[in-house]
């Protein structure tokens, strides 16, 4: 017998003699597991996380968990979003943990490890798309008009949606919400949250033109302070201000915007089309270039992903209110024309989708591609 | 040994016992080419140390605060597991053979 065995305490000895298994083989240290106080501890879960989601814990100290109380759970970072699903493991797990080092017993190289808790299952994580569309359910009812705004109703009071609200509910990260909230012109008034109304937009754009040209500003550089300012007929100026923020792009000393010449030309294309069924391609571009100002540039390809063109006619879909179920979108998109180019149906889709393999597989399942003219179409599966 | 303070042991059968608190599970021992052998009652088992392909976040439910926020905190993460995959081997006592 070597020095090292000795360590060994004699029942241990006696084991591992019956178990036939050879001291000399064994390092000297040995652990003993024992029942921990707690066991068993269900207040404990497994998560299986990529790198990637350590990184991010590691920088942000913590991860958040979305949903209303019918969702799915959620888990967000502040770029990607994963669903949280439970995934019963073959083998059961034993959650076993040191004691403090303290108890690490010299004498006889024993480590004592107590097992807390007994699991059958983990949770895994797969990466989802943002659903946002919650986001637009929350506003729609109670869209800001300016000084007429109809939220002084004392016998109807509306709901008040603050930031909280929408990141405790809405499944998406921070930055889906973030970018989204822009995206709708959604703008913080009296600490809680508004949508401006697509008209009340409309006069607003009109209403800075018409200063452009008053006070001779250049749509590249707009001083913010002073055009808010000017804008106090139709609205408090910190709304004025924060609708200049979203339409155009702030210089670098923040003084200054350039309006967004693209955000501009859609929003008159969408206000010619929004209440019409369909409108002819050819007067639609001429009443569009109309109504834009001319060194404002209109390209149809701006409207991707807003309107439909079908047989030489323009008509405008609302990509916010698609269902967020694949199939029931593919309907409504189908309903409205019968062929799709990959290029006219992909900005529908992509917000179903968080990789192209996705992509392609969500096209194969429900679509059938045919050929026409050396082009290709895609078609829906089953009439 | 481990990168975390918890170890994970998987047996191929459940070695649930009722909730006994600081009763002895078994031994667990390590050969020199670090291979685990786990003793449980009459059983032996032997097993082989396991890189996780995606970590683990060992996560404990705390009580909520009365609101409808419940949290989780990441006690640890866990980057290894101990497999015990092998059928187990029964301790035959070398006392019980002789009488």
């Amino acid at each position: 017998m070597n020095d090292e065995i000795k360590h060994f305490p004699e029942n241990v000895q006696k084991l591992l003699a019956d178990a036939r298994i050879p001291i000399e083989q064994l390092k000297p240290i040995y652990y003993e597991l024992t029942i921990g106080e707690q066991f068993p501890d269900d207040s404990i879960r497994l998560i299986e996380v990529n790198n990637s989601l350590i990184e991010e814990l590691e920088k942000s100290k913590k991860l958040v968990i979305r949903g209303a109380n019918n969702d799915f759970a959620a888990l967000c970072t502040s770029d990607q979003i994963f669903e949280i699903k439970s995934a019963e493991t073959s083998n059961t797990l034993l959650l076993a943990s040191p004691l403090d080092s303290s108890s690490v017993n010299k004498e006889n190289g024993c480590i004592a490890l107590t097992v807390n808790s007994i699991l059958h299952a983990k949770l895994e994580l797969t990466q989802c798309v943002p659903r946002l569309k919650r986001i637009c359910q929350l506003f729609e009812d109670n869209p800001y008009r300016g000084h007429f705004d109809g939220d002084n109703d004392i016998e109807n009071p509306k709901p008040k949606i603050t930031m909280e609200n929408i990141k405790s509910e809405v499944q998406a990260s921070d930055q889906a919400i973030d970018a989204y909230l822009k995206k709708l012109n959604v703008v913080t008034i009296d600490g809680h949250l508004r949508l401006l109304d697509f008209d009340f937009r409309t006069k607003l754009i009109e209403y800075i033109f018409s200063l452009l040209s008053i006070q001779d500003w250049s749509k590249d550089h707009i001083p913010i302070d002073k055009c808010a300012t000017e804008m106090k007929e139709i609205c408090p100026k910190y709304v004025a201000k924060q609708f200049l923020e979203q339409i155009g792009t702030m210089s670098n000393d923040g003084n200054s915007i350039s309006l967004n010449a693209n955000t501009i030309s859609t929003h008159y294309a969408l206000d010619l089309l929004r209440n019409l069924e369909k409108m002819k391609l050819s007067e639609f571009m001429t009443c569009w270039r109309e109504c834009v100002p001319s060194d404002f540039p209109i390209d149809v390809d701006q409207l991707k992903g807003f309107v439909i063109i079908s047989e030489g006619t323009i008509s405008y879909i609302d990509t916010d209110n698609l269902s967020e179920k694949p199939y029931e979108r593919m309907k409504t998109l189908f309903s409205r024309k019968n062929t799709w180019t990959l290029s006219e149906i992909e900005p529908f889709l992509s917000s179903l989708t968080t990789s192209n393999a996705e992509f392609n597989s969500l096209l194969a399942m429900h679509t059938r591609c045919i050929i026409k003219d050396g082009q290709k179409y895609y078609a829906p599966k089953y009439n | 040994m481990l990168a975390s303070n918890y170890h994970v042991y998987i047996c191929d059968y459940a070695a649930e016992k009722q909730s006994l608190s600081g009763e002895r599970v078994g031994f667990l021992f390590f050969t020199q080419n670090d291979m685990p052998v786990c003793v449980i009652g009459q059983h032996i088992l032997d097993g082989k140390m396991v890189e996780l392909d995606k970590p683990l976040l060992v996560m404990r439910k705390q009580q909520a605060d009365g609101t409808n926020n419940t949290s989780y905190q990441v006690e640890c993460v866990i980057k290894r597991k101990l497999l015990f995959h092998k059928r187990s081997k029964p301790i035959v006592h070398y006392s019980s053979k002789k009488t």
